[in-house]
Formats: structure tokens, C-alpha cells, sequence
């Protein structure tokens, strides 16, 4: 029943962005955000969008696939742009009905925005989908590490660690249970709304109770193994930038700083 | 009830990188009022095939066909309204037990977490009531002692039998076990199969049981279904089974019994063929007694 479901959707095949460095990735597409959001002419949009493409086919991953990863959010796209159409009352009168109307400037401020949201969406799509989890709480807390006197970013990372660790152990969890009490006949997939709510009960509470019990198994096992935090701590995975993550990440700073000279010229 | 599969396949998350599949093109008849035992690795399939007869899952392919005795067939492929329901009708007189059945009680009440399945069937409130009462009496929970008390606060094995008398208060016709004994101590285990069989006999049960101790369930099988690698390997009576192994057709280790047996034949000490030792090899006993007039 949870078959549709992809979370940690991390697909294992070798491309060049599977290779690439996790650092660089993240980096990248901080980068990608902050352009995506300053970009204002037309060849910049045509820029961004060939990236689009020029990623999509480095990273070897199957559109129908693509597509199953992003669909969830893809509705957001849509409803922004239905809702900058129907809301933007600037230009020139398109189409009227009732108190519905359409503007030339609603739609060109939907195009834009929903377009923005889209490349956000599709690549952070494509970062989950080429990097493993393992690897990008890896990256995450190397980038942090210089505000380790501040936060304690190796906790922080442990802690997202184990949570998406645990996400398809929950996952196959919550399946059985839904097939267990769908055995007792309380099946979630039928019936009204608050019948649905009624059988969410049956499945929340063993999820909780299961789940504590796991955190207290895992946290003796770990002390068990002499875990203590993260002082003194080496990493048995070293994160190495080669010549490719170099020749990306120099790419996107140039990218950026022509966007900001545009920007502010 | 006889339930048929034909030429069912299973594949899970069909279409995307994960696809994988789980049963391929497997066709057996299980006949109706055995005590069935299910033996096969991890990842054989049985698990699907169960959850499959039990309508959890569909089939990709094929057809599973149930035959009660005052019914016709039903077919579960593409069906009409009427026969959706007949089907729905079937599935919810499957009683289902999962692994670790105690993983899944959630109400403040034993009684409460029996009544969860009847009352979602949709039985009356006093017909719940002596449901749950015969369930308890059944896998030997007191009503006075345990009724009000919180499942959460009983042992591992008392909480099993709670989840178990779950599944019997929804008056099942057909039973599936998954491995209901894990886990428990020897002692536990031993009560609990013979509870369970005692189910069987009374109720006129088509019972199918998933275990990886075939020394456990031995005594009580009729039939066997063997899985390998997604398909079945093997489906026959004990006699039949008996004989597989005589003639070492099969993988699955036999129990001690029989392998104490097997030997016994190749020394010498027993002159017959295991296959006409069905009798003798039902239970230690009758096979300590047969072997004191050897």
C-alpha cells in the first residue's frame, strides 16, 4: 500500500553526478537558489532551463522516474501559478467570466514563479536522487563544521542520520501494520473521513510504541560500542573534491557572480 | 474452504528501480479442512502468497480461486460488484495472524483490543461480548483477570495470546499463521501450537502455517507446501513428503524424527522404507514404541 511511496528515493547507478562530491552538490545547489531567484532576463531564464536539461542528462535517472519523485510537489507548482493567473489584476485584460479574469501579467508572473519553483523542486529532486543519505548528512556536516563551537553539528548530523535510517524501517513497519489491522478489518483505505481517522488510531499507537522501543535498543547498542560523542571522533569515509567537483563548483561561482553583476549594473 | 492458485504472479513496486519480484507463476491447490505448514527460506515468497489468499494483496497476474463448501468458485481477477463483495465477503473470514501479533495491539483494554476486529465486521455489541469471552476462554486468559487490564502490561507471551484471541473473536472459517510461535520460550511454544491446533480440529479450520521449526508442527501437519526462490518446490501429503525425502527429492531439512529415522534405515536397524512409517513418525511417542519391538 505505501508501494508509491518514495522517501530517501536515492537511486544507486554511476553518473556524473553520482560521483560528484556531496560538498559540491550542496554547494551547487545553494548556488542554483540564490540565481534562480535574481534572475530577471529572458536569456538568463533560457540559461537556467538548458542547466535543467544538461543536469537532468548527467544524472542518468529515468524521467518516469524523475517525474513518480516530484509529482507529490508538483501540485504546488500548479496551484501557484493558478493562483498568481487568477490573483494578478496588471497588463492587459485577457479573459473575463463572472468575477473570474485573466491578465497578461498574471500569467507571465505565474510562468515566473512557478518556473522558479520548479527548478528548486527539480533539484532537489535530483540531489536525493543521486546522492545517498549516508553521504549527504556527511556533506551536510562538513559544511557546518566551522560553526562547531556554536551548535553541535556532529549531533545534529547523527540525529539526521538516524532518522533517515530509520525511514524505510518505518516505512515497512507501517505497512504490516496497516496489513495487520486491515486483517481486523479496519482497513484505512475505505470509508468516510472520520471512519479513516478512527483507524489511524490502530496504526500510531504500535508505531509509537515500536519506535521507542528501537531508540532505547539503539542507544544501548551504541553505547555498547563504546560511542561517546563527538570528540576525538575520525571518519572512516573521507570526503575528497577532485578535478570535476572543482570544475563545477567553479562554473556555478561564475555563473552567480555574472547573475549579480547583471543584478546590480 | 479450498483455495486454488493459478498461475499467480506477484511483483512489488512494479515499474519504478525497486521493482522485485516476489512470486512467479505458481499454481497449487490447498485443499480444505488441513492443517497446512508452509516451510520455505526467507524471501521465498510464502509471506506474499499468504497476504495474497487473504486479498492484502492483488495478484499481477493469474487468479486465485476460493471454493467453499455451499459456494461456487470465486475468481480474483476482474470481477463484477456482486462478486467484489462475495470476495470481500471471503476475505474477511480469513483470519490473518502476522508475525509477532503482539506488535499490533493498541487499545487501553484487553477486551477492548479483542473486540477491534468483530466490531469492525460489524458484529452486535452482545454478540461481541460472548466472541470475545470464548476467544479468551480459548487461548487461556481469564476474562475476570485480564479483561480491564492494559495489553501493554503483560508479559510477551501473554500479550500474543491477547493478539491471538484478536483474530479468533472475528470468528474466522479459514486461518493463516505466520509464524505464531517466534520468539516464545520452548514451553510457550509447545502450548501454543497445540492451542492452536485445538482451534483447528474445533472449528473446522483450513489452517495454513508459516514456521521454520518443522520439529514443532510436525505432529500436527497433514499437508505441506514447500517454497523456493518465488516458486513452490513442493505440495503433498506427510506420506508423500516422507517419500521426497527418502529419495532425498527435496531440500528442506526433515525433522529430527525422520532424520533419526533416515539414519536408523541406512544402518540397517529399521529393515522398512520411511514411507511406511507414516504412522510411526506422527509423534516420538509411536515412534519410541515401534522401535522398542524392533
Amino acid at each position: 500500500m505505501l508501494d508509491q511511496i518514495l522517501i530517501g528515493q536515492y537511486v544507486a547507478i554511476d553518473s556524473f553526478l553520482h560521483r560528484l562530491d556531496p560538498r559540491t552538490k550542496l554547494i551547487a545547489m545553494f548556488l542554483i537558489v540564490v540565481n534562480i531567484f535574481i534572475v530577471a532576463e529572458t536569456y538568463q531564464y533560457l540559461i537556467i532551463m538548458s542547466l535543467v536539461v544538461l543536469v537532468f542528462l548527467l544524472s542518468k535517472i529515468g524521467f518516469k522516474h524523475l517525474y513518480r519523485g516530484m509529482r507529490p510537489i508538483l501540485w504546488f507548482v500548479y496551484f501557484t501559478f493558478f493562483l498568481h493567473v487568477l490573483i494578478n489584476k496588471d497588463g492587459e485584460l485577457l479573459w473575463q467570466y463572472g468575477f473570474l479574469s485573466v491578465y497578461s501579467e498574471g500569467i507571465i508572473q505565474g510562468f515566473i514563479i512557478s518556473f522558479r519553483l520548479f527548478v528548486l523542486i527539480f533539484f532537489s529532486t535530483i540531489l536525493t536522487l543521486t546522492t545517498a543519505p549516508m553521504t549527504l548528512t556527511q556533506g551536510i556536516e562538513e559544511l557546518l563544521k566551522p560553526l562547531r563551537r556554536l551548535i553541535p553539528v556532529h549531533e545534529i548530523a547523527l540525529m539526521l542520520t538516524i532518522s533517515i535510517r530509520f525511514i524505510p524501517t518505518i516505512l515497512r513497519e507501517t505497512d504490516k501494520l496497516i496489513k495487520a489491522q486491515t486483517a481486523r478489518g479496519g482497513s484505512i483505505g475505505q470509508g468516510s473521513i472520520l471512519k479513516r481517522v478512527k483507524h489511524v488510531i490502530p496504526l500510531v499507537v504500535p508505531l509509537l510504541i515500536i519506535s521507542f522501543k528501537r531508540a532505547e535498543e539503539l542507544a544501548i547498542a551504541m553505547e555498547a560500542r563504546g560511542y561517546r560523542g563527538s570528540i576525538g571522533r575520525t571518519k572512516y569515509r573521507q570526503l575528497t573534491f577532485n578535478a570535476f567537483d572543482q570544475l563545477v563548483l567553479l562554473i556555478m561561482i561564475l555563473m552567480t557572480s555574472l547573475t549579480m553583476f547583471v543584478l546590480f549594473s | 474452504m479450498q483455495i486454488q492458485f493459478e498461475n499467480v504472479s506477484y511483483t512489488y513496486m512494479p515499474g519504478t528501480p525497486f521493482e522485485e519480484v516476489a512470486l512467479e507463476n505458481v499454481s497449487c491447490t490447498i485443499p480444505s479442512g488441513m492443517f497446512v505448514t508452509v516451510l520455505g527460506k526467507t524471501g521465498s515468497g510464502k509471506t506474499t502468497a499468504l497476504q495474497l489468499i487473504k486479498g492484502l494483496l492483488k495478484p499481477s497476474r493469474g487468479r486465485i480461486i476460493y471454493t467453499t463448501s455451499t459456494e461456487h468458485a470465486y475468481k480474483c481477477d476482474k470481477q463484477s460488484k456482486q462478486e467484489k463483495q462475495q470476495l470481500n465477503a471471503i476475505w474477511s473470514s480469513i483470519g490473518y495472524l502476522f508475525q509477532y501479533p503482539e506488535h499490533q495491539l493498541f487499545e487501553e483494554t484487553v477486551e477492548r483490543d479483542i473486540s477491534y476486529g468483530p466490531r469492525n465486521l460489524g458484529v452486535t455489541e452482545g454478540a461481541i461480548k460472548s466472541n470475545v469471552l470464548e476467544a479468551m476462554e480459548a487461548v487461556g486468559l481469564s476474562y475476570e483477570q485480564f479483561a480491564e487490564r492494559s495489553p501493554f502490561a503483560l508479559s510477551g507471551g501473554q500479550m500474543r495470546r491477547v493478539a491471538i484471541a484478536g483474530v479468533l473473536a472475528s470468528k474466522p472459517q479459514t486461518m493463516i499463521l505466520d509464524e505464531p510461535m517466534a520468539g516464545l520460550d520452548p514451553i510457550s511454544k509447545t502450548k501454543l501450537i497445540d492451542m492452536l491446533y485445538q482451534q483447528h480440529l474445533a472449528n473446522n479450520w483450513t489452517t495454513i502455517c508459516v514456521s521454520h521449526h518443522i520439529d514443532e508442527i510436525w505432529q500436527h501437519t497433514d499437508h505441506f507446501l514447500i517454497f523456493n526462490n518465488k516458486r513452490i518446490e513442493f505440495i503433498g501429503s506427510k506420506q508423500q513428503i516422507l517419500q521426497a525425502w527418502q529419495q532425498r527429492q527435496i531440500d528442506i531439512e526433515p525433522p529430527s524424527i525422520v532424520k533419526l529415522a533416515l539414519l536408523l534405515i541406512d544402518k540397517g536397524i529399521i529393515k522398512r522404507p520411511l514411507t511406511e512409517l507414516s504412522n510411526e513418525l506422527q509423534s516420538s511417542e509411536a515412534f519410541a514404541r515401534y522401535l522398542g519391538g524392533v
